[in-house]
This record gives C-alpha cells, sequence and structure tokens, in this order.
C-alpha cells in the first residue's frame, strides 16, 4: 500500500510538472506575439485613426480603410505630435478655434496605463510621507516612512525607531477628523521625481476615503466624503500641473472615476465593459478629448469623451489571439489542461490552469487505449492498473508520459 | 530435523537470460551447507533472493517458514549476512559500528566481537574504511557473531582473504557451530579450505545441479579412474556412469560415482579391453573441479 | 533502536551538515555586512528607498543555499549506502524496511528544518536590525519557497540515489530539477500556492520507499 501509494506520487509529480513544462517548451516554440492595436482620436478628422499590428512599417488607417503614413498621421494628431511638428514648423497657429500654445498643450497632454497585474499587487506597506510644500524647486526623499496600522507610525531610517512625536502629531489630526485605523488602501506616488507631492488617498477601515499629506510639517487630512458602498480596490494617483483630478479610483464592480480637485467630487467614467482583471485601461487626454482604451488579449474597445466626460465616438476591433491561431487549436487537442503559476493579468504567483478537456478528450482517449496495451504488456489486470487508465483519462499526454515512464509495483510485492 | 532453509522451483532470468531453472535444495538446522560451484553459476543471486533482496522470477524461498521476500524483522534478526566482499558501514570505527548493531540484536553479544577485534593491529576508534581487506572481514565475521543467529549466510567469504585470514575465518565458524542448531550457509569457490568442515554440499554448475548430497557421501562415492585408449580420437559420452573425462592423447580420466568393478564392465563395454583402471585418490578440490569441468 | 538508526545517520550526514551550516551563516553574515555597507554608502533612506520602493534584493544571496544543503546531505546520507549496495546491510537490520527508510530520511528532514528555521530566525534578526517588520515579512515571504524548495531538493535527490536502476535515475531527474525550479520562479506566490507546494513536497518524501522498493526487487 506504501509501496503503491508512493508511485502514485511520483505520477502525480511528474503530471505537475509535465502540465507546467510542456505547454511552456511548446509555446516557446510556437506563440507569435500579437501586439494590440493602438487607437487614436484626430481632433482634426474629429474621427479615429488606428495603429495596426503590423509591427515592421508604422502605419495608421481610418474605420473606412484609407491608410496614412507617418507624417500624415502626426498632422492629424497635432496635439500627440506637438513637438515633432514644432520642429518641424508645422504646427497649426490653433485647432478648432482654440489657439495652439505649447504650454497649455503640454499641460493638457496626459497618458497612463493601468494594467491587471498593478492592481492586484500590494507593495510594501511602508511609505515616504513628502513635504508638499517645502519651498524648494524639487522634491526630497524625507528621512522616515510611515505606516497605518493602530496609528500613524513614522519609522525613522536611520534609527528604524518609531518618531513618536510625529506619529502622534499625525494620529491625532487623523483621528479628530474621525479616521478609522487601520488603513485599508494607502495609494499614492512614492518618488520625489514628480512635479509637486499630493501626497496620499486612503482608504480607512470603515471605507472612508481620506486626502492626507504633509503640510510645513503640518498633517493635512480631508475626508473625501465619497459613498461608503464605492467597494475601492484599486487608486492611481496622478500630480500633473492640469490640476483637475487628483487621481482615478476602480472599484470592485468594475466601475471607474477620477476624483476632481473640485472638493473631491468622484466624476464616473462611461467605461461599459471595463474588466479590471482582464483589461489594461489606458487612457489619453489632450485639449479637446479623452480617450480610454479597454485593451484585451484579442479586442479593444476605445470610448472617446469631451472634457466633461461625455461620450463622443466609440471604436471596437476584435482579432484573433494565440488560442485561436493554428498552434493554438493544435495546443487545446494535445493538452487536456496546461498549468500556469505565473500570468500576465496578475502580480500573484498562483494556479492558472487553461482548460481543454472537450478538445483534448479524443486525444485523452487514444493515451488511454495505449496505456491499456502498456499494462497489458506489464500484465497488471484492469482491476490493479484502473488507476493508470483514469490517470490518463483526466490529464491526457501529462498522465500518459508518466505511467509509461514509470512500471507498476509488481502485484506479488506490494 | 527442521529444514531452517526451503528452496522450490526456483527460476531465475537476467532479462532474457536463465540463471537457473527449477532448483530446489533445503537446509536441514544445525548443518554446515555448502554451496559451490564456479563463477558466473548463480550463488550471489541464490543468496539475494534468499534475502530478499531479490524476487525471483518463479518460485519460491523459504527462510525459517517464511517467504524470503517478506521476512519479518523477527527472522531477520535470527539471520547474520555476511555480504559478499565483507561490506559493512565503513565511516564507523570498530567501537561505533558494535554499539549500533547491539541495539538492534536481543541476543547481542559483544564478547566474541571484541576477543576478535583484540587480535588485529587495529586501534578501537579506527574506521573500517582505513583497515585492510583481512582486517575489514575480521570485523563483519565480529559483527556476525556477535549477533549470534540461528543461520549463518556467507556470501563468498573468502573473498579477498590470504590463507591464513582464511583459517582464522574458519576457526571461527567452527567454534560457532559447535553450539546447538546453529546453522551455516556459505558459498565459496576455495574448495579446498572447506574439506573438514562442510556437513552438506550443493554443488551447481550454469542452470544445473550436479551434485547435492552430504560431503562425506560426495568424498567417498566420487571416484576418478585413470586408464589407456587406443588413440585421441577416442570418444567418451557423458551418462549416469561418466559424470565427466579428460582424454589426453592416449591417457583417459574418468570422474563417476560408480564403484571399480562397475565402471571396468563399462569400459569392457566399449571396447577398451587392454588397460587396467587404476584409481586415483581426490581431494575435495580435484573432486570439485573433477565434477564442474576446468572450463 | 530509533537512536542507533540516527546515530549511523548523524556519522555519515554531520561532516557535510556542520559545513553548510557554516556556508550558510557566512551568507548570513555576508548579508548583514552588506546592509551596514548600503547603510553607510547608500545613507539609510536611501537604502531603505531601494528596497521598499525598488524591492532591491540584499538578501539573494540566500537564494540557492537551501536546495544546495538539501542536495548534499542527501548524496552524503544515502551514496554511502548505495555505494557497495550497503543498503542490503541497512535493510537487513531487524525492522520493517519502510519504516526504516521513513526514519531515515525523516531524520535528514528534521536537521534541514532545523538548519532552515535557525536561518529564517537569523534573517529575521539581522533585517530587524535595520528594517521594520514589512520588510522582514516581504524578504520572508520571499525566502519560504526557497527553503521548500530545499526540502523538495532533500527528498527528491534521496530517492534518485537510492533508485538502484541508472535508467530510472534519468528519468527522476529532469522532473526533480522541474520541481525545483518552480521554486524559484514563483512572486508574490499566493498562501493557497505554497501551502500546496509544501505539502506536495513533503509527501514526496515517500518517493525513497518507491526507490526502495526497485532496490529490494532487484540488484545484480
Amino acid at each position: 500500500m506504501l509501496i503503491k501509494s508512493s508511485r502514485v506520487l511520483y505520477l502525480l509529480l511528474i503530471v505537475f510538472v509535465a502540465s507546467i513544462f510542456i505547454p511552456k517548451y511548446y509555446w516557446m516554440k510556437f506563440e507569435k506575439n500579437i501586439r494590440s492595436q493602438l487607437v487614436f482620436f484626430s481632433p482634426v478628422k474629429k474621427d479615429f485613426l488606428i495603429r495596426g499590428d503590423n509591427t515592421n512599417v508604422i502605419s495608421y488607417f481610418d474605420k473606412a480603410g484609407n491608410k496614412y503614413d507617418r507624417t500624415e498621421f502626426e498632422k492629424l494628431m497635432p496635439l500627440l505630435n506637438y513637438r515633432q511638428l514644432t520642429l518641424d514648423g508645422k504646427l497649426p497657429d490653433s485647432l478648432n478655434g482654440v489657439p495652439l500654445i505649447l504650454e497649455k498643450i503640454r499641460m493638457n497632454n496626459l497618458t497612463l496605463k493601468i494594467y491587471p497585474s498593478e492592481i492586484d499587487y500590494k507593495p510594501i506597506q511602508l511609505f515616504p510621507m513628502f513635504e508638499s510644500k517645502s519651498g524648494r524647486v524639487q522634491l526630497e526623499m524625507p528621512n522616515d516612512y510611515f505606516r497605518i496600522t493602530k496609528r500613524l507610525e513614522f519609522i525613522d531610517c536611520a534609527t528604524n525607531a518609531i518618531d513618536e512625536k510625529k506619529t502622534q502629531l499625525f494620529t491625532n489630526n487623523l483621528a479628530s477628523n474621525n479616521f478609522s485605523f487601520p488603513a485599508k488602501i494607502i495609494a499614492g506616488n512614492p518618488t520625489s521625481k514628480k512635479a509637486f507631492d499630493q501626497g496620499y488617498f486612503v482608504v480607512d477601515s470603515k471605507n472612508n476615503l481620506f486626502h492626507i499629506k504633509m503640510v510645513k510639517g503640518k498633517p493635512f487630512c480631508v475626508n473625501a466624503m465619497v459613498p461608503e458602498n464605492l467597494d475601492i480596490v484599486y487608486m492611481k494617483i496622478m500630480e500633473m500641473p492640469l490640476r483637475e483630478f487628483y487621481g482615478l479610483i476602480i472599484t470592485k464592480r468594475n466601475e471607474v472615476f477620477l476624483i476632481s480637485y473640485d472638493h473631491y467630487k468622484l466624476i464616473k467614467l462611461p467605461l461599459e465593459g471595463y474588466n479590471y482583471k482582464k483589461n489594461i485601461l489606458a487612457f489619453m487626454g489632450d485639449l479637446f478629448y479623452r480617450t480610454f482604451s479597454l485593451i484585451g488579449t484579442n479586442s479593444i474597445h476605445t470610448i472617446v469623451t469631451d472634457r466633461n466626460y461625455t461620450i463622443v465616438n466609440s471604436y471596437e476591433a476584435i482579432w484573433k489571439d494565440n488560442d485561436e491561431l493554428t498552434a493554438g487549436v493544435v495546443a487545446s487537442y494535445i493538452f487536456p489542461f496546461t498549468l500556469r503559476l505565473g500570468d500576465d493579468y496578475s502580480s500573484l504567483s498562483n494556479f492558472y490552469f487553461k482548460i481543454s478537456l472537450l478538445h483534448s478528450f479524443i486525444g485523452s482517449i487514444i493515451f488511454s487505449v495505449l496505456t491499456f496495451f502498456i499494462l497489458r504488456s506489464r500484465k497488471i489486470s484492469l482491476k490493479k492498473g484502473w488507476f493508470d487508465i483514469l490517470l490518463v483519462l483526466i490529464t491526457g499526454i501529462f498522465g500518459f508520459i508518466a505511467v509509461s515512464l514509470v512500471k507498476n509495483v509488481d502485484k506479488n510485492l506490494e | 530435523m527442521e529444514n531452517v532453509v526451503e528452496v522450490k522451483n526456483l527460476t531465475h532470468y537476467y532479462g532474457n537470460k536463465l540463471v537457473f531453472e527449477n532448483f530446489n535444495f533445503e537446509i536441514k538446522s544445525g548443518r554446515i551447507f555448502g554451496l559451490l560451484g564456479k563463477n558466473g553459476t548463480g550463488k550471489t543471486t541464490t543468496i539475494n533472493i534468499l534475502n530478499g533482496f531479490l524476487k525471483p522470477t518463479n518460485g519460491q524461498c523459504l527462510m525459517f517458514g517464511e517467504d524470503s521476500y517478506k521476512l519479518s524483522p523477527l527472522t531477520k534478526a535470527r539471520v547474520g549476512f555476511l555480504i559478499e566482499g565483507h561490506i559493512q558501514y565503513s565511516f564507523m570505527s570498530i567501537v561505533q559500528i558494535e554499539k549500533f548493531y547491539s541495539s538492534f540484536y536481543p541476543k547481542w553479544k559483544k564478547e566474541p566481537y571484541y576477543e576478535l577485534m583484540a587480535k588485529l593491529e587495529v586501534t578501537q576508534h579506527q574506521k573500517l574504511s582505513k583497515m585492510s581487506c583481512g582486517q575489514r572481514s575480521q570485523v563483519a565475521l565480529g559483527l556476525i557473531l556477535a549477533q549470534d543467529p540461528d543461520l549463518l549466510i556467507l556470501d563468498d567469504y573468502s573473498m579477498g582473504l590470504d590463507a591464513g585470514y582464511r583459517r582464522l575465518f574458519l576457526d571461527y565458524l567452527v567454534e560457532y557451530a559447535k553450539a546447538e542448531s546453529k546453522t551455516i550457509f556459505v558459498t565459496s569457490h576455495i574448495i579446498q579450505d572447506l574439506e573438514n568442515f562442510l556437513d552438506d554440499c550443493l554443488i551447481i554448475d550454469y542452470r544445473s545441479v550436479l551434485v547435492s548430497m552430504p560431503i562425506k557421501d560426495f568424498q567417498s562415492n566420487f571416484k576418478q579412474y585413470k586408464f589407456h585408449v587406443p588413440n585421441s580420437h577416442f570418444k567418451l559420452e557423458k551418462n549416469n556412469i561418466v559424470r565427466n573425462y579428460e582424454i589426453l592423447k592416449d591417457k583417459a580420466s574418468v570422474y563417476s560415482f560408480s564403484g571399480k568393478t562397475e565402471m571396468e564392465g563399462y569400459l569392457r563395454s566399449l571396447g577398451i579391453t587392454n588397460s587396467t583402471v587404476e584409481e586415483v585418490p581426490m581431494t575435495l578440490e580435484d573432486s570439485f573441479i573433477g565434477i564442474t569441468g576446468k572450463y | 533502536m530509533y537512536s542507533a538508526l540516527i546515530f549511523k545517520e548523524w556519522l555519515k550526514i554531520r561532516w557535510a551538515f556542520f559545513a553548510m551550516t557554516l556556508l550558510s551563516l557566512l551568507a548570513v553574515i555576508y548579508i548583514a555586512l552588506n546592509m551596514a555597507y548600503y547603510t553607510e554608502f547608500m545613507t539609510a533612506k536611501g537604502f531603505w528607498g531601494n528596497v521598499i520602493l525598488l524591492g532591491f534584493p540584499f538578501y539573494t544571496e540566500m537564494k540557492y543555499i537551501p536546495a544546495l544543503t538539501g542536495i548534499i546531505i542527501a548524496i552524503v546520507q544515502f551514496a554511502p549506502e548505495t555505494n557497495d549496495s550497503r543498503l542490503k546491510l541497512t535493510l537487513h537490520l531487524p525492522v520493517d524496511e519502510n519504516k526504516l527508510l521513513l526514519q531515515m530520511i525523516s531524520f535528514g528532514f528534521v536537521l534541514l528544518l532545523f538548519l532552515f528555521a535557525l536561518l529564517t530566525f537569523l534573517l529575521w534578526f539581522i533585517i530587524g536590525i535595520y528594517f521594520p517588520s514589512e520588510v522582514i515579512g516581504f524578504v520572508l515571504k520571499i525566502w519560504t519557497p526557497w527553503s521548500v524548495a530545499g526540502l523538495a531538493a532533500y527528498f527528491l535527490t534521496s530517492a534518485i540515489i537510492v533508485e538502484p536502476i541508472w535508467v530510472r535515475r534519468l528519468i527522476m531527474i529532469p522532473f526533480t530539477l522541474g520541481f525545483i525550479d518552480i521554486f524559484f520562479d514563483l512572486f508574490n506566490h499566493s498562501p493557497q500556492l505554497i501551502l500546496f507546494l509544501t505539502i506536495f513536497s513533503l509527501l514526496i518524501a515517500t518517493l525513497v520507499l518507491f526507490s526502495g522498493y526497485h532496490f529490494k526487487r532487484g540488484i545484480k
């Protein structure tokens, strides 16, 4: 019995390792690099321009299929390409009746990409609290880091000890603002390489959203008064010269909000169909429009709004991903499942199964029949070998490799 | 008398190569039993099967009535096993190895072990790996004697030992065998030492058993006869009377279990009439070579 | 009886165990010295920024130590047994053979566990000198699969060495390497994944029984 169980474990080990590595090597050989389309909205044409997935030649087309080369594209997207156009002396003086001033273009140009894998990543929960009004041109990294547990504690880097005075000061301030310790989410940009500092947005234990920063050594803490049932899963803070919004909130229900400078009022973005676990959210902004692209493995959905976030136009496209190409179809027939411990859409190492039992069923049956003959040649009766056959039926090629490599236990010697 | 070892219809193949087929023998309690044969005839294979380190292709081995493949710890404690080449835990010292084994065997007697060790030119804390082959054989022997087993299995005890150590080894075994109902099973290819030691012998050749009987019967009944043959092309045939023969020019030697009169009669029937048949005395080794042949 | 067996295992393992303990301690000391060095030359806040914000792996020397230790302990423990078929002596001892093999492997396991626990404590201690508990937790989370890899490497190497037939050994090697490799590829692993891998690794300890069975099934 013990020997038999030991053999079963050995089979399972082989199946486990094979179901990770064999598909991995298979895809290393056959995977095609499929790039997502890039979708732009031209403020000149008031229509979409799409950069295809042909990566060798940079070319653009519109919905009607007209092709554009790079120079034409740059002209149609003067705000995105203002630096090149300025260099070429081709930047128009005005667009849509608005004079084009370099400083203004630069300030209104926004880009941001949020990947699914950054949403479920929890970094080390220690953050530097910048002095947001230091009077200096450049931000400086502070000498301490803070955490928000039962208090807002500052830990000095040099001594690794808690700065009680500063901790008291901030903790008391937060408490007086009805902050409920500890924090659930702390979001900010812990880098000194940014234009200015807006501190952190913090979700407390009762789901209230607070804006916390340090101003001239003093705590600044404001309750943003967001609805309690918002269920924030992720916040991205953007310290941009265009002081229109502090950043972006993603909720459990796949809603996306901007936190506006106007009393932290939330602006809901019209991003129907967004799934933060599956889509990259690409955000571009300019003087006239906001372009949001929801990018999946084989699709893109682009929504263009005006600066009041009213939908102006939208674009959708799908293409074949690796699973649908020949290699993917073949794989689904060969492998009943593949196991990966990492995923492009998550920062987490976990079990990521891709199951195609139905497609691979014929293969599994063939492998099971082969197993039956192998067992017969080993003089193992069905009664003793049923587990092997069942294993192959479920795990297909992986189980077959295991069973054919590992002989059975002699029936007299168990 | 109780059978300590019973081998029934034992057949074994290594892959497709037959080692032996329908091999049968038994060892009675209190006897010293020798399994003799040339190299490669399956002596070590038999011992491996007997100790449960090889599953035979067919047949059965019983030790103390238990299937040798599933020996219980109690039975294993009754069997002392000397591995070919006197293999022991070479990373242990004389004292360590005695201490190690003593805890496994309830009947452990350390005196015979240390008595034997005292004769060796080694220190108590010398590791086995730093000893000579002969010294290691004495350690292995001492350990088995200290175990006080009912059955001793010695796989080629003489391997790599010079005459002195072989003699010493046998002297101790004789002493040990004097105790009541101690059984010894020994294989060897050096036959001369065993002459006054064995009770029973089993001589095997490739795939077959040549002799299975008490050694005294073998020595007294197995005979060599010399005579002259007409020419060197003369042919003899192996059968019940002629177990083996050699012809060199016109001189012939025949090995047989038959008496002189019977042999003379047989040779006459073959037409050999003009030669005297002479019986030649043999040592055990001569007999062994006589029956197994020189090749 | 058990203590005698442990005594035998200890005789085989001890020098390798001391050597690997020493090597691990040197690695820990090296990391501690490096931390002092970084604090001095990057300044404390620079070092913190690198570690907390950029994930600077100042502990990377520890990565392969458990796996290496596991492999070496398995070799020094089981190679003397299979060399000249000494395992025959061990399996001839009047004890149930499977129990015997499990006792042997559990002793090596306990030694490894002891060493890895010691290293975990030392890491916790030296990192705690310079960093708050969040960083200790972060590093220990990364360290966990590395040490489980050590256990898996020990169990699988033991099974490979006890296996008497070379072809079967060769079959086991790639799957062993593949399994161990998994532990070094993990990032921000989920609790269920590391739990599964740990339990699976512990169960794999019984693979030595299958090899031992082959040893008993037939040796030439």
